[in-house]
């Protein structure tokens, strides 16, 4: 009886070891906006979100622009000392996976190193592309003046919401409903 | 012929060796813990905190986990800082996370409201902090000094 117990733990182990070690994707971009679905338009008085183009962790470049043309976005800013980011990062996963090809997600950090983003990424589990601002010119232009920030932007390119201290996972979501995605 | 009794008597000085063992080895681990929970361990070294106040008047709760804000960024938790006194090095380390406090003794009517970011920082106890500036990478110096309204806690305000 002893011998089918063992064989069936170590299958578990065998199992779980190769769960562990399938990659979780990292960077994902959202795929086709998913048909039916239709996305609110801004307010008249929401202003134009701050264009511009990010470099990524893995060295390619992101237009915000092009982006918010397809769908909307949402910005996440970010260090990897800020225990407040890492403390709202599992909600706003979910949030993440809740619109997944609906709305961008990226992450954008400033003085925090490459390594210390590398691993902020892979211990928060974080699947949306990341963003480098080593200038800060990202952080001036969305006025960050302390991590975390989240903004929403439209899909057209209106800025609908800022979030200095961050936000909840809850309230991220149903702003998103309210303002963003129908 | 064997001494029925024996066995058991050696069995039991062998249980008592046991159970001795286990005692000291219990009492050890109990004294290390002990040590290391006072911090009494060899390399300890008994230390004395500066506040840093970094006067970025960021919105914020009051005791809410903070960094410095905007043109102040760079006082950020484990950037790397250095307590220069005459231009030697008398202690290094990286900064730790800050806690804000109002920034104005008034009430706003807000829990939001204007803060500064303040951090606590564990140099020995052994440095001499007469003459001593604070430098925050390639920011600074800033001039170490006693603060009366916190019993002269020695206090740098960065600018």
């Amino acid at each position: 009886m002893r011998r089918p117990v063992s064989a069936l733990l170590m299958a578990g182990l065998v199992a779980g070891f190769l769960a562990g070690c399938a990659a979780t994707p990292r960077g994902r971009l959202p795929g086709p906006v998913p048909s039916g679905v239709e996305f609110r338009p801004a307010p008249d008085d929401a202003p134009p979100a701050p264009a511009l183009t990010v470099e990524l962790t893995d060295g390619t470049t992101l237009d915000l622009a092009e982006q918010w043309d397809e769908r909307p976005v949402a910005l996440v800013f970010f260090e990897t000392w800020c225990t407040r980011c890492a403390d709202q990062q599992g909600p706003i996963n979910d949030v993440v996976d809740e619109y997944e090809d609906e709305v961008l997600f990226v992450g954008v950090a400033n003085l925090s190193e490459p390594a210390d983003v590398a691993a902020y990424v892979e211990e928060n589990d974080i699947t949306y592309p990341v963003a480098a601002d080593p200038t800060g010119d990202a952080w001036l232009m969305y006025a960050v003046a302390e991590a975390p920030l989240v903004a929403l932007v439209s899909k057209g390119g209106s800025l609908l919401r800022g979030w200095p201290e961050g936000v909840t996972g809850q309230e991220l979501s149903t702003t998103i409903a309210d303002l963003a995605v129908r | 012929m064997r001494d029925p009794v024996a066995p058991r008597a050696a069995e039991g000085r062998a249980a008592r060796r046991r159970k001795g063992g286990v005692a000291l080895t219990a009492g050890l681990c109990l004294a290390g813990l002990l040590t290391a929970c006072s911090g009494g361990g060899a390399g300890a070294e008994d230390t004395q905190a500066v506040r840093l106040v970094v006067p970025d008047a960021n919105i914020r709760e009051p005791s809410d986990p903070c960094s410095g804000a905007r043109a102040f960024r760079y006082a950020h938790p484990e950037a790397a800082y250095e307590v220069l006194s005459g231009g030697d090095v008398l202690a290094a380390g990286a900064l730790p996370e800050g806690r804000a406090e109002k920034a104005f003794s008034l009430d706003l009517g807000s829990e939001r409201q204007p803060t500064v970011c303040v951090m606590s920082l564990e140099v020995p106890a052994s440095v001499d902090l007469a003459d001593a500036e604070l430098m925050i990478g390639e920011h600074g110096p800033v001039p170490i000094l006693p603060n009366p309204a916190f019993d002269d806690t020695p206090e740098a305000v960065l600018r």
